[in-house]
Parts: structure tokens; C-alpha cells; sequence
């Protein structure tokens, strides 16, 4: 009984907050920019506190790269996860503790802090994207584009699909919480080249362990050779398949979360694509000119414990609705500004009625060598992909 | 196959039938025809590929058309003494590969691969009574259904390629398709050289222990014209001359059968009289006697041989088929499992067979000389033995990069002997195989920061068990070596985003030969980086010609392979 008034009081204080924070971005929009705003070359200035620096040269000149954007502003929406989740968050979500090693103790399901306080403020909101919604499967059949342009090349056109099943930490699809799981798997993943040709036929699997201080299994299919090579896996800021991401890239940061350490640098309202309008794009420009919003994001400095790793330093802006990191920026050994990602969203209905965002544009640039890419999202099958976990065994690779 | 082809003996040196060299100048003709065929719709082709993004190749919902046009040409860069002829064309190769996989049910997939190879007539071959043309053909490479009953089960029919084991040079634990060896020189891959089957295979995951378990049933209906080693289908006797040296060509990227009639194979060899050479170089030379104290020059017969092909046909008996299973098992990280093979040699022994009949070679010569020389037949079959083959792996990725091993055993594995104890000239051994492989895939920023540095290692052992004293390659004298050690190191990366790569591979057998072979490859971004252009250099070495890569070693070549895929 005392639980149930106790769940029904943080229940109160959670959508208190949220529309607190509603009220906040709206109130913040009003000070920079109205919906209705056209932001281009012209009025950039109006938008230089509301991106990563960055991203305001995609706006004057396109970095030299490709051409300037320019896009609307539109009223806050919101995108927050699947009702079922929040639910799972509310459980769970007092059984987590922060161990002194960074990892979590109690973690079920949901987001282990909801409300990341200091102490360690920084490294409990990177565990809340670490085990941010992305449903319990998904895969885009057939439409997960990857195109990509060096500086002064031509554009280059790939497709792929992606599987990805939790094993742990579901929330909408029986079993819940747990799949039957015989490797102790987190989720598992497959990335299956559908072109350009020389990449065709490519299958990685990645296996993410519950355990966080295992690192990944990898292995892939290679049809000219016509055998699943096992890969290695710790090497994890090695570029994928010849573009611009590195393992560690995609979302804007899936590094492994006891191999860096994270500093919480400030809060900040920056524009950003949440509910895409339209999926249906060609891919010519890394860069999405849909619908912007104002988000309040937690901005965190994450820097690798590894001496040997390549960056610096990443900067990550992870939105404090949903907790999906929206931009990232990294400088390399020496200081220099190496990276850009920004990344999109769309809010996606379940089959069970709920909705939930997902991330489904993403670019990475490398300016270091003006190359791009650009992972962009067609089609998704989400929480009803009927993909099985024998689908996930390294002998299922290949013909 | 080749019984009654042998018409002629003098010398140390076998002769074709003439009649052949009208089939010769008959596929001549075809030949051209096809390479005009093949150029009209390589071309064809290209124009209508060009005209797409690649990504839009698929056809029909669930239907997928691809394929690649490639081209090899390489030039000598050693001394080909054997032509004289001061052109160095080493190979002209052109391929056209056409797949297509379609869904035709949920649960039924097909795979279509046809495949043509056209190469020209090379000046090695001019004069050759031996057909070459076999090279080119049109051919349906791989056709098979894939049913998917159930999550994790699967039962595919029909033609293909499967590739077990772990080894990425070697063929350790790859031992379901025979290999093709007119496709097996370094310029090409071990897909290209596997020999596609007739199989019916199931793949069967059991989830809830971490395994899976894989069994091939091959019926053996490979069609003839896959011969495996067609040194031993095709005499290599028709000989070529030049400036006074008399050659015998052979095929371009297969050993040298020519060098087996220098000093010290030819049979101008002292021998004891009476004295078991064994059957080398074309399969028959021990029907040859040195005539007491006169020169070493000076022979005689004592047997004529005739040679008969045994390949397994088919048969259907328990010899004849191939048929085995596999394991595979993660846990832990650790990837491993077993299997077996039942199979036959892919490459042949030849048995020295019994004496038949009688032949009056004094009466050949001259009446006068009827019944002072006589002589028997003397069989000589070249088999394909059966072979069991028992075999573990095991792969697991470590703090500094993939530990790849496996190992697999033949027992009783039958080798051919010089011994004149062995009859037969046939023997047993049990032959273990092994390797160790080390992959490291890592940034090496100051050199490429958009690509990795690959590196890979690999040690293959084989030792044969047992007394390996006589053991002869078949046809060969070349010795068999009890214990054989062959090193790979391969190094390259990748700049600006894997738009250039260079690399170099080292392959290095304990005997003193191996082959170094850099390369530099370029993918445009034209055409959605469809094309790729690749310059190797394959530098062949060796102590001698008779071991190893030292066959091959006046075969260094630089090779262009130009590829559009689509």
C-alpha cells in the first residue's frame, strides 16, 4: 500500500517535471526563435547558441562540402518513450545503484535514473542512453540507406539492413524481461549489405553481452570468400566498412560504457529534427532540412580511458525527454576538430498502440578529410520484426 | 579415359594421337565464336548496368540480379624460356558472372550462378596438339533451392560451394569442394578455384545449446570435365621447338611438367638395372632400363605402359561418395566445433598395376629381330583413394586480436612410394594437418586515419605419421616431406576510406620457396565504386623446380584485375 502511494507520487512529480520542462523549451524558444522561423545563411546568428558549432557552417556554406541548409522551426512536439517503458522505469528504476566501478547494480528494465542527480550525474545519464528505448526488435527490411561523398567525389549508394533484438530489458514483447538467453546477451545485431557491390552480401553480427565488462563478439560473412570470418571486436574506433562511422559512431556514441569516463559539462536548448516528416529522401546531403524543435539536452565530455584511443575528446547533447544523444562532436589526439554526428528522429507507432522515437537519420562527418556519411532510415519494422534468435548464431551467416 | 591415347614411345617421350589436332583446329573456331559472344554481352551489359545506381538492382520484390565483369591480365616477368618467343603474356583472362536470388515462397529461396571464362590462345600453347581451349567455358556454376522450414533450420539442394575450416590461405579444414586447378595461381582467390558439388545440406540451429550442426550429402555427380588435375587428364607430351630446345608445354598456372625432363628427372638418370623409378614425370618412366655400361643416355623398354583414369564416376558406392558433418558451438566467446569428411583424394596417386599381353618391339623394327625383344604391358591406373577426414576448430577473439586454429586427420592416407619393396608403388600413411593463425586489425594513425591495418599470420603444418622415406609426389619425384611448415604474413591498409588499398602478402615454406606478392588497389568513386582496379606483383621463389612454389618460380608475373560489379 505505502509502495503503491509511493509509485503514485512519483508518477505525480515525473509529469510535473515533464511539462515543466515543456513549459521551460517553449518559454526558451520564445527567446531565440518562433515556430514558423526559416533559419538559412541569412539568420544564422539566431540559431548560434541552439547547435553544436558545428553544425551553424552547415547553415552558411555547407562546410564546402555540400550545399547550405537551411530549414523551418516548428513547435515542440513531444517524443518521449512507450508508455510501457516509463512503466518499466517506474519498477525498476529505484532498484538501480551506481557502483563505485561504474556499473549498475538491480538493472532490469527502463531507464535505471530518471532523474540523474550528482554524484556521477554524468555517468548515470550516459547509462539512461545506454539503455535508452529502442524497442525490444526492430529491422529496417531493406531500407537503411548509407551514402557517403568524399571531398570533391561522387556521392555513393548503399543499402542494408539491420536485426536487432534485445535479449534483456524488454518491455513490449513477450517474454518480458527476458528472451531465453543462452549467451547472457544484452541484444544482438546483424548488418546485412545490400550494395554498393563491393560491400554486398556482407553480414556482421555483433553480440552485446549483459555483462558490460565483456567486450563484443563480432563476426562476418564475406561472400568472396564465401566464409564468417570472427573479427575483431575491441577495436571498436576502427572505421566500419570504409565510411566515416566507427563502431563506437553510431547513435552518436555505443561505446562501452566502463571504457570512458564522462564529465558533465552543462545543460543546453539546441534545435534538432524530432519528428522527421518525411523518410522518404534521397540522401544527397548529409545534412536533413525537415522540421527543427527546441530540445533541452545535457551536454557530457566523454573521454576514452584507453591512451591508444584516437579521440581526445567527444562532446555528446543527449536529450534529457528521451535520453538519445542528438548531436556529437570529437577532436582527435592532438586537439583538432575531427567529427560531427547529428542524428534525427521520428516518433513510430507500436503494434501494441503505443508510440515511441526512434533514431532514423545520421550523419558523421569526418572534416578532417571532408568525407561524409549519411545512415538514413526508409523503412522500419518495429517490435514486430518476428526475427528469432537463431537468426543471431555465427553458423546462420552466409548461404 | 587416357587408356589407347598413348600411341608412340621413344626416347622418355609420349606423343597425342594426331588425330587430335583436327579437334584442335575445330575448337579453335568455337573458341573464337565464344569470345565474340562473350565480348558482345559483356559490353551489352555494361551499357545497361551504367545506366543504374547499383542499389537498384533488384528487379522484382524479393528478386536480386548481380554479378561482376572481371579481367586478368598479367604479363611475365622471369625468363619464360619455354616460349622464346619474347612474349610475355602471362594471362588474358575474362569472366562473366551472372547471380541471381530470388524468393519464390517465405520459405524457398533459389540461387541461379552462371559463369563464362574466355581467354585466348597464348603463344605457350601455339603448336600444342593439347587442347588449352578448356580455359573457357559457359558454365551454370551454382544452382540451388534453400528451404526454411523453421527458425534456425535449413536444407539447401542443388549445386554448390561450401567452405568449412578456418584457414584464409590453406586448405585445412576446406575440404568439401575439390579445387580447380586450372584457376588455383595467386591472382586468383580460393572461391574462384573450388570445384561447385551436387549436395544436399542441412543446417540445423539448436539455440538452447549455443550449437549447430551442419551434414553434406554429395552424391558425386560432378561432371567429367571437372577433373581435378588435368596434368594427369591431359598428357602433357606434345612437344614444342624452338631455337633447338625441344619443350613440352604445360598448363600456364599448374606446375611444370616440362622442367620434369631436365637433369636430374630425365631418364637419362643412371640406374641400377632393373630399378623401380616409380612413376614420374607423365606417369611412365620406370619401363625404362639403362643399358649396361653404355651411356646413361642409352635406354631401353622393359614394359610399355598403359595408363587408365580412374576417377571417381559416380558410382554410387560407399567409395564413391562424399558425405560428412560439422559442429559449431559459442560459448563464452569461444567459437568451436568438429567434423568429419568422408571423400577421395583430389589429387591422384598412380598405382602401378600388373603385366599383360606381350608386345614384339625387335620384330617392329626389323623381322630379323622377331622375339629378341619382347615386352609386357604394364598398367598404371591413376586413383582417387578413399579418404576419411576427422577435424576440430576453434577461433576466439583475444585481447590482441582473433586466435583462429583448427586441425584435421587423415588416417591411413595413401601416398605414392619410390620403395621397390611396394609393388604397388602405393602406400599408407596417416597425415596430420594443423595451422595457427593470428589476426590483428588495428589503427596505425601517423600511416592511414581512415583505414585499418590488417594484419594476418598464418602457420600451416603437415606431417605424415609414420616412415615418410620414399614418399614421392604422384607423377612426380619430388619427395614427400615428412613434416612441411608454410608461413603467411599479410599486411595492407586503407587510405582516404578505403579508396586506395596496399597491401603485401608473404607465403614462405620451411623448403626455401614461397612467393611475395605486393599490390595496390584502387576503388573510383564512378559509378557508385562498382569498378576496382588492382596491380599485384607475384614474385615466385624457390631452390628448385621440383618443390613447393618453386614449381612455379619462372612464373613471376605483375597482374592487372579490373573488375565492374554490379
Amino acid at each position: 500500500m505505502r509502495h503503491k502511494r509511493k509509485m503514485c507520487v512519483r508518477r505525480v512529480l515525473l509529469i510535473a517535471i515533464g511539462m515543466l520542462a515543456m513549459i521551460t523549451m517553449v518559454s526558451g524558444a520564445c527567446a531565440a526563435v518562433q515556430p514558423g522561423d526559416v533559419i538559412n545563411k541569412q539568420n544564422v546568428d539566431k540559431v548560434k547558441e541552439l547547435f553544436p558549432p558545428s553544425f551553424l557552417r552547415w547553415i552558411t556554406d555547407g562546410w564546402g562540402l555540400e550545399g547550405p541548409v537551411s530549414f523551418k522551426v516548428v513547435a515542440p512536439t513531444p517524443n518521449p518513450p512507450p508508455k510501457s517503458y516509463q512503466d518499466a522505469t517506474n519498477k525498476y528504476a529505484g532498484q538501480v545503484q551506481l557502483l563505485p566501478n561504474g556499473q549498475l547494480k538491480g538493472y532490469v528494465a527502463g531507464i535505471p535514473f530518471p532523474n540523474p542527480q550528482e554524484p556521477n550525474k554524468a555517468i548515470k545519464i550516459m547509462w539512461n542512453n545506454y539503455y535508452r528505448w529502442r524497442g525490444d526488435d526492430f529491422t529496417y527490411p531493406g531500407g537503411f540507406m548509407v551514402n557517403g561523398r568524399r571531398k570533391g567525389g561522387q556521392i555513393s549508394y548503399g543499402l542494408a539492413d539491420i536485426h536487432f533484438l534485445r535479449f534483456t530489458g524488454r518491455t513490449q514483447v513477450s517474454p518480458k524481461p527476458e528472451l531465453p538467453n543462452p549467451h547472457k546477451l544484452e541484444w544482438a545485431m546483424t548488418l546485412d549489405s545490400l550494395s554498393p557491390p563491393e560491400w554486398k552480401g556482407m553480414v556482421t553480427l555483433v553480440y552485446r553481452y549483459a555483462d558490460p565488462t565483456k567486450p563484443d563478439d563480432m563476426w562476418s560473412y564475406i561472400p568472396s570468400m564465401r566464409r564468417t570470418l570472427r573479427l575483431v571486436s575491441r577495436e571498436r574506433s576502427n572505421p566500419v566498412r570504409g565510411t566515416t562511422s566507427t563502431w563506437d559512431d553510431y547513435y552518436g556514441f555505443d561505446g562501452k560504457m566502463l571504457e570512458f569516463n564522462y564529465k558533465l559539462v552543462g545543460e543546453q536548448q539546441v534545435l534538432a529534427v524530432i519528428n522527421q516528416s518525411n523518410l522518404d529522401i534521397k540522401g544527397n546531403h548529409p545534412i536533413i532540412s525537415d522540421n527543427y524543435e527546441l530540445r533541452d539536452t545535457y551536454v557530457i565530455d566523454i573521454s576514452s580511458k584507453d591512451p591508444r584511443y584516437p579521440e581526445k575528446v567527444r562532446r555528446v547533447w543527449v536529450n534529457k525527454e528521451n535520453f538519445f544523444v542528438i548531436y556529437s562532436e570529437s577532436w582527435d589526439k592532438s586537439g583538432q576538430f575531427w567529427k560531427g554526428i547529428y542524428n534525427t528522429f521520428k516518433r513510430f507507432e507500436l503494434p501494441s498502440g503505443e508510440h515511441g522515437p526512434f533514431n532514423v537519420g545520421n550523419a558523421t562527418i569526418d572534416y578532417k578529410t571532408g568525407t561524409w556519411v549519411g545512415n538514413f532510415i526508409k523503412r522500419l519494422k518495429l517490435n514486430r520484426s518476428g526475427i528469432k534468435p537463431a537468426a543471431f548464431e555465427p553458423s546462420n551467416l552466409g548461404e | 579415359m587416357i587408356e589407347g591415347s598413348v600411341k608412340k614411345l621413344g626416347n622418355g617421350k609420349s606423343t597425342i594421337c594426331k588425330e587430335r589436332r583436327g579437334c584442335f583446329v575445330k575448337r579453335e573456331k568455337t573458341k573464337r565464336r565464344t569470345g565474340i559472344v562473350w565480348g558482345a554481352l559483356s559490353l551489352g551489359l555494361l551499357i545497361v548496368l551504367f545506366s543504374f545506381p547499383a542499389y537498384a538492382m533488384e528487379v522484382a520484390e524479393g528478386w536480386d540480379f548481380t554479378g561482376f565483369i572481371r579481367n586478368n591480365t598479367g604479363l611475365f616477368t622471369g625468363n619464360q624460356d619455354f616460349t622464346n618467343s619474347g612474349n610475355q603474356l602471362a594471362t588474358e583472362r575474362n569472366w562473366l558472372r551472372l547471380k541471381v536470388d530470388g524468393q519464390i515462397l517465405p520459405s524457398l529461396g533459389v540461387r541461379l550462378v552462371g559463369q563464362g571464362i574466355f581467354e585466348p590462345e597464348y603463344k605457350i600453347e601455339e603448336g600444342s596438339t593439347v587442347d588449352f581451349g578448356e580455359y573457357n567455358e559457359a558454365d551454370l556454376r551454382e544452382a540451388y533451392l534453400t528451404w526454411k522450414p523453421l527458425d534456425g533450420q535449413k536444407m539447401i539442394v542443388g549445386r554448390q560451394i561450401v567452405t568449412w575450416g578456418e584457414s584464409l590461405a590453406f586448405r585445412v579444414g576446406d575440404v568439401i569442394n575439390p579445387q580447380d586447378g586450372r584457376f588455383a595461381f595467386s591472382f586468383a582467390n580460393l572461391e574462384d578455384t573450388r570445384i561447385p558439388q551436387w549436395m544436399v545440406r542441412g543446417v540445423h540451429q539448436i539455440t538452447s545449446a549455443r550449437s549447430s550442426f551442419e551434414w553434406i550429402f554429395n552424391p558425386l555427380l560432378t561432371e567429367a570435365k571437372y577433373r581435378v588435375d588435368p596434368i594427369f587428364a591431359e598428357p602433357t607430351s606434345a612437344t614444342v621447338s624452338a631455337d633447338g630446345k625441344t619443350f613440352t608445354p604445360g598448363w600456364r598456372f599448374a606446375i611444370y611438367p616440362e622442367t620434369r625432363l631436365r637433369q636430374p628427372y630425365t631418364t637419362t638418370t643412371p640406374l641400377a638395372p632393373g630399378q623401380l623409378l616409380g612413376v614420374p614425370f607423365a606417369r611412365s618412366v620406370s619401363y625404362y632400363t639403362p643399358i649396361p655400361f653404355l651411356t646413361p643416355a642409352d635406354n631401353y623398354f622393359t614394359e610399355i605402359p598403359v595408363v587408365r583414369y580412374k576417377h571417381p564416376d559416380g558410382g554410387h558406392t560407399f567409395k564413391d561418395l562424399r558425405f560428412g558433418g560439422r559442429t559449431s558451438t559459442t560459448i563464452g566467446g569461444y567459437q568451436f566445433g568438429a567434423f568429419y569428411w568422408h571423400t577421395q583424394e583430389y589429387t591422384p596417386v598412380i598405382e602401378r598395376g600388373k603385366t599383360y599381353g606381350s608386345n614384339d618391339l625387335g620384330a617392329a623394327i626389323n623381322p630379323l629381330l622377331a622375339g629378341l625383344w619382347v615386352v609386357p604391358n604394364r598398367e598404371y591406373i591413376i586413383r582417387y583413394p578413399e579418404v576419411n577426414i576427422l577435424g576440430a576448430y576453434i577461433n576466439k577473439d583475444m585481447p590482441l586480436g582473433v586466435l583462429r586454429s583448427e586441425v584435421t586427420y587423415r588416417p591411413r592416407r595413401t601416398y605414392n612410394t619410390l620403395d621397390p619393396a611396394e609393388p604397388s608403388a602405393l602406400v599408407k600413411r596417416d597425415n596430420l594437418q594443423y595451422l595457427l593463425a593470428w589476426d590483428i586489425q588495428t589503427m596505425f594513425r601517423p600511416l592511414s586515419e581512415t583505414g585499418t591495418i590488417d594484419i594476418n599470420l598464418e602457420y600451416y603444418g603437415n606431417w605424415i605419421i609414420g616412415n615418410a622415406k620414399y614418399l614421392n609426389v604422384a607423377g612426380y619425384l619430388t619427395p614427400v616431406r615428412k613434416d612441411d611448415h608454410t608461413f603467411l604474413f599479410n599486411i595492407g591498409t586503407g587510405f582516404d576510406y578505403d579508396k586506395y588499398h596496399v597491401g603485401v602478402t608473404f607465403i614462405h615454406n620451411v623448403q626455401n620457396n614461397g612467393a611475395v606478392m605486393p599490390s595496390v588497389k584502387y576503388v573510383p568513386d564512378a559509378f557508385n565504386k562498382a569498378c576496382s582496379f588492382e596491380l599485384k606483383y607475384i614474385g615466385v621463389y624457390g631452390r628448385n623446380d621440383f618443390e613447393g612454389m618453386g614449381l612455379f618460380r619462372q612464373k613471376s608475373m605483375v597482374v592487372l584485375t579490373s573488375q565492374f560489379s554490379w
